[in-house]
């Protein structure tokens, strides 16, 4: 699970040429939790994930990527990102236009789990998941960047623009929200 | 002298020590310290414990094939795209820099053209005997004249024509006598 390891088995045997199966198979399913909490829609995070990939592939092999094969991650995250922001104005705009329509067909909320539990515990799991869909959805970016992207405060203030303190307190907060609201037995096994 | 006065300084500044700080404000600070110490342990923890416990739902295969898929299209796609740009400028540069060539060599001959021309043209003349009687220069009116990169194609009024080398090596004018 630990960064470090799993972007060394992401090394290509060749030499330069990046391993990107490896690469995929080490990260893929952190990011698809990202697209997924930033979309609310499994069609719409499968989407947005191939795109960010696509992009980094084409950042990697132009040369415009000039970071280390570490942060491939936080810019795919970081496209998912912006392309989720893109997204949602595109929506708001349309649905501006066609307001009554849109008001008038029901909301299809897909509903794939984000999370696995490794004791089988789904109570908890659905829990945590609840507690993350409903929280604000500020709060629940920052626990998943830092908790399984594995991201640092300084990156993921980096990543959302913000000032580090900033980053820490609301992280904060939402640990406290977290704790307050989920079963103490659900984080101890 | 400023060298001193500046250590003087220093060491009457090094003299004064700060303020004591209140043991209340020590005490504070030092809880402050403490308490953030206990409350970082205190995060670490949690987000060790949630990482631990629960961890990104796995990706279905159809989604990663498809990824990869795509992954491996704009590699292919990527990769076509920089061997395009190589050979085009590869193409490119073997296309232009016999132009370029000529261009620089054309200009260079054109900026020394008139001496050039006063200086070779009698040598050339009296070898190729094409009966010129005129004095030739660039702006001749009775002459005409062509460049072709360092080659100049005389005509005299006879229509006799002459292939006359130019060379800026040449180093005095001809005299207008000799031609």
């Amino acid at each position: 699970m630990s960064r470090q390891k799993t972007d060394d088995s992401s090394t290509s045997v060749e030499g330069s040429r990046p391993d990107w199966d490896a690469w995929l198979d080490a990260h893929c399913a952190r990011l698809l939790l990202y697209a997924r909490s930033q979309t609310r829609s499994e069609s719409d995070a499968e989407d947005l994930l191939q795109i960010a990939l696509i992009r980094l592939v084409r950042a990697v092999e132009s040369g415009e990527f000039r970071k280390t094969q570490e942060q491939w991650a936080a810019y795919v995250l970081s496209c998912i990102r912006h392309d989720a922001i893109d997204l949602q104005r595109r929506r708001n705009a349309g649905q501006r236009t066609e307001r009554v329509a849109a008001t008038q067909q029901p909301q299809v909320v897909e509903c794939k789990p984000w999370l696995t539990c490794q004791d089988d515990a789904v109570t908890a799991r659905d829990e945590v998941e609840r507690l993350l869909r409903n929280m604000r959805e500020d709060y629940a970016e920052l626990i998943i960047l830092h908790v399984w992207q594995e991201l640092p405060f300084r990156e993921i203030a980096e990543m959302l623009d913000l000032p580090l303190q900033t980053v820490v307190s609301r992280y904060r907060s939402a640990m406290k929200f977290l704790r307050q609201h989920l079963n103490p037995d659900y984080l101890t096994k | 002298m400023m060298t001193e006065n500046g250590t003087k300084t220093e060491e009457t500044l090094r003299r004064l020590q700060p303020t004591p700080v209140r043991e209340e404000l020590r005490a504070h600070l030092l809880a402050a310290m403490l308490q953030e110490s206990v409350a970082v342990q205190k995060e670490v923890q949690e987000r060790d414990e949630l990482r631990a416990r629960f961890s990104p739902a796995s990706v279905p295969s159809a989604l990663r094939t498809r990824l990869l898929g795509a992954m491996r299209e704009t590699l292919k796609k990527q990769r076509f795209h920089v061997t395009y740009r190589r050979v085009a400028a590869a193409v490119a540069a073997v296309i232009l820099l016999p132009v370029i060539a000529f261009l620089l060599i054309y200009n260079h001959d054109n900026a020394d053209e008139s001496y050039a021309v006063t200086a070779e043209l009698p040598l050339q003349v009296l070898s190729g005997s094409c009966g010129l009687q005129r004095s030739i220069t660039p702006a001749g009116e009775n002459t005409a004249y062509s460049v072709l990169s360092d080659t100049f194609l005389l005509q005299d009024a006879d229509s006799s024509t002459i292939r006359v080398r130019v060379s800026s090596q040449v180093p005095n004018p001809i005299p207008d006598d000799v031609i």
